[in-house]
């Protein structure tokens, strides 16, 4: 006969023992596997101040541990910049890859810069970190960045102001660290979306043509074709360079960052997973490295839309050096054809940055202006065009409720909004 | 028989001082007729279209530079004519040897657009752009003129001018600076482009 607390241990031994495997099981599945080893590479500084770069280094890399991100020992990422003397960190180029892959087992590189760093108070702090994978051609897998400032929320009577760029910079950094292991947890699900369509997979059915009928009555609006005397009749004669806008039924603080005026040829989403280059931007701002920040902000929001296949700006750097491309006045049709050949790439993304302001201070006021175009290598067309500019106080009105502290946020929203358009729109529009 | 002077009323005198106050405040009100359109020209079969660099006179050393982006974007926005990128158009005026391109004489339009195949040449001249000071009063101001150039024969077939912002009563009464710069110039640009189509 058993007894009652003999029974009543074994179920609570079960019950401890099966909860101990599901936490092993969690973990196990939480966890990156052994296989996906990163590499950390030190942190470029692009912010244009000093700033303590190896302790963030160190920083980074201790969080990302802790957080449970299988990386490559610093000394060993060292040693391999110091025997292949690797000068450029802020990216990362074919042969650098190939090497990094056989020699350290890593499988990606964690890339970061550091786009501002300032200890005055209230402390800013901005940082775009990216994953390459280490291919064939290195590409953009995963892209994350943080722009933070101590008075982001400074709540009730101050309490929630931050004074020590320590604590900021821990915040950021934290941050940075979870999304880039939700990123290794979803990766597989992640890499198949429902924009991205595999090559030579996608016919044309009847459920797409009804699809095509109903929304044509959303996207056309007489309105937007009004100001078109009959001067330019015949150019607008064809349905597909018919001027269009579409509803806008976005809520209406984010439409705040819609760009000024943007143009869309329609031929971006062909139904074919392309691949996209972003060539160096023009900086004409007064602010140092403003172009490859704002490079990188698109960049970001293009990987994480998933619409394209984003190639590493280290591999485009490098082809752009070897080949002595030099782009004094902008991209002109020879460039895109050199470009987009030797990297195998079906799109060119290029633009220019006006303004790319970073204030100090409470109630600081970032400024981001700029514009970017998109080529096609097919026809060596312009598939996209747009100019943006905002501000960080852009809609408030009340109590600083919705103030935007740094360039970094600023511009993130509006490139969501930019590559959102991008996405969304059918046709041409204009604001 | 002696002649009477009729006799004017100060009532009817006033009358006459305010109807012509009226006349002349409406004259002074209408448009400048800024646009010149060739009505020989066949805007329809322009498809492409080159803007060059346009000749800055403003403080600003930027400001052709950004003009001339937006209005790039939004020609191009308003789906009727493809402008060629600014690469591009720097390559033609490298190709046509143009030795100022914000002033192209007739044969050099033609090279051009027979050397990056476009069928029309846009250039311009940008007079103002930033602040304008009136006492204590001070708001952002942009002034600019386009000419439109026939690709196969160098004339001039479209040109019209804006100017947008400056310093208005309400300004000058309770301040307030105007509107920023940015909103003007997508304002001047898009009237430029409204007289272009109209």
């Amino acid at each position: 006969m058993i007894s009652s607390t003999s029974f009543l241990n074994s179920l609570l031994t079960g019950i401890m023992a099966c909860w101990l495997l599901c936490c092993v099981a969690v973990a196990n599945a939480a966890l990156p596997g052994p296989e996906q080893r990163i590499a950390v590479f030190p942190i470029e500084n692009l912010s244009g101040t000093p700033a303590p770069l190896r302790e963030l280094d160190t920083e980074l890399a201790a969080v990302l541990k802790r957080a449970g991100v299988h990386i490559v020992e610093t000394a060993t990422i060292e040693k391999f910049i110091n025997s292949h003397q690797v000068r450029y960190l802020g990216g990362i180029d074919e042969n650098t890859a190939g090497q990094l892959n056989a020699e350290t087992g890593a499988e990606s590189v964690l890339i970061t810069s550091l786009e501002l760093y300032n200890d005055i108070d209230p402390p800013k702090f901005s940082l775009i970190s990216r994953l390459v994978s280490l291919n064939d051609i290195p590409e953009i897998v995963w892209m994350k960045s943080v722009g933070i400032a101590g008075d982001d929320t400074p709540g009730i009577l101050g309490l929630g102001l931050i004074n020590d760029i320590r604590e900021l910079r821990g915040k950021g950094l934290e941050s940075i660290a979870k999304s880039l292991l939700f990123y290794s947890r979803n990766a597989t699900t992640q890499k198949k979306s429902p924009i991205t369509r595999e090559k030579g997979e996608y016919s044309f059915r009847l459920d797409d043509l009804i699809k095509e009928i109903k929304s044509e009555k959303q996207l056309l609006n007489p309105a937007s074709v009004s100001h078109l005397g009959p001067i330019f009749e015949d150019n607008l004669s064809t349905p597909d360079d018919m001027p269009r806008t579409m509803i806008d039924e976005e809520n209406p603080f984010m439409s705040l960052y819609n760009p000024i005026g943007w143009y869309n040829s329609r031929e971006i989403l062909a139904n074919q997973e392309r691949t996209i280059a972003i060539i160096p931007f023009f900086n004409r701002s007064t602010r140092k490295h403003a172009a490859e920040l704002q490079a990188l902000h698109l960049a970001g929001q293009l990987v994480e839309k998933h619409i394209f296949r984003v190639l590493e700006l280290g591999v485009i750097r490098d082809r752009m050096l070897n080949m002595h491309v030099v782009m004094s006045d902008g991209v002109s049709l020879p460039i895109i054809d050199l470009i987009t050949i030797s990297l195998g790439a079906d799109l060119l993304l290029n633009g220019v940055v006006f303004d790319y302001l970073d204030t100090v201070g409470y109630g600081s006021n970032p400024k981001v202006d700029f514009s970017s175009q998109i080529f096609n290598r097919d026809d060596k067309r312009i598939l996209w065009s747009s100019h943006s500019y905002n501000q960080g106080d852009d809609g408030v009105y009340f109590f600083d409720s919705g103030r935007i502290t740094t360039a970094a946020a600023l511009t993130d929203k509006m490139c969501r909004i930019l590559v959102q358009r991008l996405v969304e729109d059918n046709g041409t529009i204009q604001k | 028989m002696a002649m009477t002077v009729p006799h004017v009323s100060f009532r009817h005198l006033f009358v006459v001082i305010f109807i012509t106050t009226c006349l002349g405040s409406l004259v002074g009100c209408a448009g400048t007729g800024d646009v010149f359109r060739d009505t020989t020209m066949d805007f329809g079969s322009i498809k492409t279209v080159a803007v060059l660099p346009f000749a800055n006179l403003s403080r600003d050393q930027l400001a052709g530079e950004r003009v001339r982006d937006s209005f790039n974007t939004m020609l191009m926005a308003s789906g009727a004519v493809y402008a060629v990128p600014v690469g591009e158009a720097a390559r033609g005026i490298v190709a046509a040897g143009m030795a100022n391109p914000t002033t192209p004489s007739a044969d050099e339009v033609t090279k051009i657009s027979k050397s990056i195949k476009v069928d029309a040449v846009i250039s311009g001249v940008i007079r103002e752009y930033g602040d304008v000071r009136s006492g204590t009063s001070s708001a952002d101001v942009i002034s600019l003129s386009l000419q439109m150039m026939e690709g196969q024969t160098g004339r001039i077939v479209w040109s019209a001018g804006t100017t947008q912002g400056g310093i208005g009563l309400m300004d000058r009464l309770f301040g307030g600076g105007g509107k920023p710069l940015n909103d003007i110039t997508e304002k001047a640009v898009n009237d430029l482009i409204n007289k272009l189509f109209e």
